[in-house]
């Protein structure tokens, strides 16, 4: 990671600081995703989804755009209570 | 300065400059605009300590 940000690589256009999460358990804990999300670096912020059409759902903010860049990359498909993360870029775009 | 710089540096130098663009502090109410209805903000349980990794 160090190396990588030495030799200046680029990220691609779609990476961002935020990540969008679905499919989480609707009982999971604070405890829970600070833990999940913040093996990769210091978290700025978690919001869970809290209506019924929210629910299951989470934006994840991190200080750096590397360390949301490999949480992405890991967390993707991650086995949380038998269930299959899915995490996506955040997407001003495309509000869900 | 830049008339000095060779292409490649000069490619470097953009991506670094696009890189600090994207990963500047937010500000809690940039945040706030940011997500659709719907959504509170998770406090972090208690002795959370967050992993800081060396800065840029």
């Amino acid at each position: 990671m160090q190396a990588a940000r030495r030799a200046n690589v680029r990220l691609p256009p779609e990476v961002h600081r935020i990540l969008y999460v679905r499919n989480l358990p609707y009982k999971i804990t604070a405890e829970e995703m600070y833990d999940i999300f913040g093996k990769y670096g210091a978290i700025r912020q978690i919001r869970l989804g809290s209506t019924s059409d929210t629910k299951g759902t989470a934006y994840v903010v991190y200080e750096d755009i590397f360390d949301a860049k490999n949480a992405c990359d890991h967390l993707s498909g991650f086995n949380v209570c038998n269930r299959y993360l899915v995490v996506l870029y955040y997407n001003p775009n495309r509000q869900f | 300065q830049l008339m000095a710089m060779t292409p490649e540096q000069l490619q470097a130098w953009r991506w670094e400059r696009e890189i600090d663009e994207r990963n500047r502090p937010l500000t809690d109410d940039e945040l706030d605009t940011m997500f659709p209805e719907g959504y509170k903000v998770l406090p972090p349980p208690s002795g959370y300590m967050p992993i800081r990794t060396p800065g840029r």
